[in-house]
């Protein structure tokens, strides 16, 4: 491992790697990183068409396959897609949306805000929503995403600008689609799901760029809801199909794979076509699942609050992808050049001037949404021309976990974190008591030392920070 | 012999699993998936399916078969508790697996397996016994 500076370490090649690794972490961090995820970066670099390096974010830990925190980005001609380098919940991501409301005006009446929003988003294993999607109507979800819930007559059509790719994206092939897929997901729009996904409701605790929050419209105790979750079982079940076919091309195209999961085939070829057409069918989904959803925080926040849309203000102020393979365009020696940027548990983070921000934000930057754990805090911050030179435009996508769910179980023998945490002024509402023990705070690594990490290694700015008042677990 | 033992993963769910011959590994798998999905021990044996899947080799297979079963469970709400193994190749393998609805109630809270994974997916032979590795998104 070479030291490339204070917040950047190389993994040499060696062997079969084509290009190095680089992890974006200090010495400090360097230590709980267990070896597997090493070996992961470096089984990474192993793929045909890799460009620059295998990356991983300053929130990597041990994935399956890819690591989770992993950037890797493959040449159109010569290189590959896989559905491992995705991961199985495809376009999971995170919204934030401001209010137009203080700490002041809701803290008192945060349970209320919380039971109203389990009772209108479905949350945990098995729930399904009012939503039964037919063939039909499952085919405009796939190639319209966030498009088709407006069709229906709900959500907000200003969302649309703030979102990556404007909640839709092009590409998307309804009939690489397996009925089990279809079959998966019909029941699933609109609901959260379960593990690490949740809504929360905090506050501006600290604003560190008064300029670009201004542009963001952010200001101090501020509300906001966070909302986390992609494209549920659908998403799943794409990526189960399309591993198996990979399986099978990667034999066929004499891909040497160090793992089974990193199973591929050139971006090119067949497979990898069909699979980039069903993936953005996923994508797509997973855009039209978090629209409802902020529909329903929407209309909860309306009910409890007794107000109306315009005092409430709810606008959203990003919403970004982090489990995604896209074609982007980056300077590779000079010149523009297509990739296919894999981002696993990683965030897309463009600097100031880029082409696809909304306009609103060019002179700002993308807002980068990094949320930690339910306990301590979340980051609003804004990607850097740096990160785009050394990284394809992508950061951490949160704090990443520390302990593995059973470690996290018996170190909470005994205590109520529940009550820890309403000690602390935060309501947890979880459809199932496990979630809050497996995701309680001392789970994670502390967000400000991966924020402040990736500040450090200059892949983005910090612009605000939150705090949780309310959070709702699958 | 024990039918399978945890793997401290950090962010998932991850077991290793024995098994007398590829049989009986291929039902301790299933165990193995079902105590991690549901920990009481007390699904009933209400109905039973016929589990099909195929893989271009054992290895896949033995993934391909634990991910037909968590099929059934994410779409039909079945937990299982008995697995009995009919037919089994190198690319396929038909069986019988009994079980109930999940009841919050009785069963308490489930968890959600997004995936088993192919991650390190190589089956061995230990000794006088067979073993695997796996690894489930979660």
């Amino acid at each position: 491992m070479k030291k490339i500076n204070d917040f950047c370490f190389e993994i040499e090649k060696e062997k079969k790697m084509r290009v190095p690794g680089r992890i974006f972490v200090t010495e400090n961090m360097l230590s709980s990183i267990r070896e597997e995820c090493f070996e992961q970066v470096k089984n990474v670099a192993t793929l045909p068409g890799i460009i620059k390096a295998s990356y991983a974010m300053p929130d990597i830990h041990w994935g399956y396959g890819f690591p989770i925190g992993g950037v890797a980005a493959f040449d159109l001609e010569n290189g590959i897609i896989s559905p491992g380098g995705v991961g199985y919940d495809i376009n999971c991501g995170v919204r934030l949306m401001s209010t137009g409301l203080s700490k002041g005006q809701v803290s008192t009446g945060i349970k209320k805000i919380i039971n109203e929003i389990y009772k209108n988003v479905p949350v945990g294993v098995g729930s399904t929503s009012n939503i039964n999607l037919n063939l039909r109507n499952a085919e405009k979800v796939f190639k319209d995403g966030i498009k088709w819930v407006y069709s229906q007559g709900i959500g907000n059509e200003n969302d649309m600008e703030y979102i990556e790719d404007q909640g839709c994206v092009k590409g998307a092939i309804p009939e690489n689609i397996s009925k089990k897929a279809f079959e998966r997901g019909r029941r699933q729009l609109g609901t959260l799901g379960a593990g690490n996904h949740f809504i929360e409701i905090g506050y501006v605790e600290s604003i560190y760029d008064k300029k670009v929050a201004n542009i963001y419209d952010i200001f101090k105790d501020q509300i906001m809801v966070l909302i986390h979750t992609g494209s549920r079982g659908f998403g799943y079940q794409v990526c189960d199909d399309y591993i198996k076919l990979m399986i099978r091309a990667a034999e066929k195209y004499s891909i040497d794979l160090p793992d089974r999961q990193l199973c591929c085939a050139p971006f090119k070829s067949e497979e990898g076509q069909q699979y980039f057409g069903a993936m953005n069918c996923a994508v797509n989904y997973a855009f039209a699942n978090r629209e409802i959803i902020a529909h329903n925080v929407r209309k909860s926040l309306e009910t409890v609050l007794e107000i109306g849309p315009r005092d409430l203000n709810l606008k959203t102020i990003y919403e970004i992808a982090h489990n995604i393979a896209k074609l982007e365009t980056h300077k590779i020696e000079g010149k523009e050049k297509q990739l296919v940027i894999h981002r696993k548990g990683a965030t897309r983070a463009f600097p100031e001037g880029h082409k696809n921000l909304p306009s609103k934000y060019i002179s700002a930057g993308q807002p980068v949404l990094i949320p930690g754990d339910m306990g301590r805090y979340s980051y609003i911050a804004t990607g850097t021309q740096k990160a785009l030179n050394s990284t394809f435009g992508s950061v951490c996508h949160g704090a990443g976990r520390l302990l593995g769910r059973r470690q996290a179980i018996r170190k909470a023998k005994g205590r109520d974190i529940q009550k820890e945490l309403e000690k602390e002024g935060i309501f947890i509402k979880a459809f199932n008591n496990r979630s809050i023990i497996e995701e309680m705070p001392e789970a994670y690594k502390n967000i400000d030392e991966v924020v402040d990490t990736a500040v450090g290694a200059g892949l983005v700015k910090k612009i605000a920070r939150l705090k949780p008042l309310g959070v709702i677990k699958g | 012999m024990k039918k399978f033992t945890e793997i401290d993963h950090t962010a998932d769910i991850a077991f290793k699993v024995f098994g007398k011959n590829i049989e009986t590994l291929f039902e301790n798998a299933a165990i193995a998936l079902y105590a991690h999905i549901n920990d009481t021990g007390n699904i009933k044996e209400k109905r039973s399916f016929y589990v099909f899947a195929e893989g271009t080799d054992q290895d896949e297979l033995l993934i391909n078969w634990l991910n037909e079963l968590n099929f059934l469970t994410s779409t039909k709400n079945y937990i299982f508790c008995k697995f009995s193994i009919i037919e089994l190749s190198n690319k396929f393998v038909k069986a019988e697996v009994k079980g109930e609805k999940i009841n919050k109630l009785r069963h308490g809270p489930t968890r959600e397996i997004k995936s088993v994974t192919y991650y390190k997916n190589v089956i061995k032979t230990i000794d006088k016994h067979i073993e695997c590795d796996i690894y489930c998104d979660t």
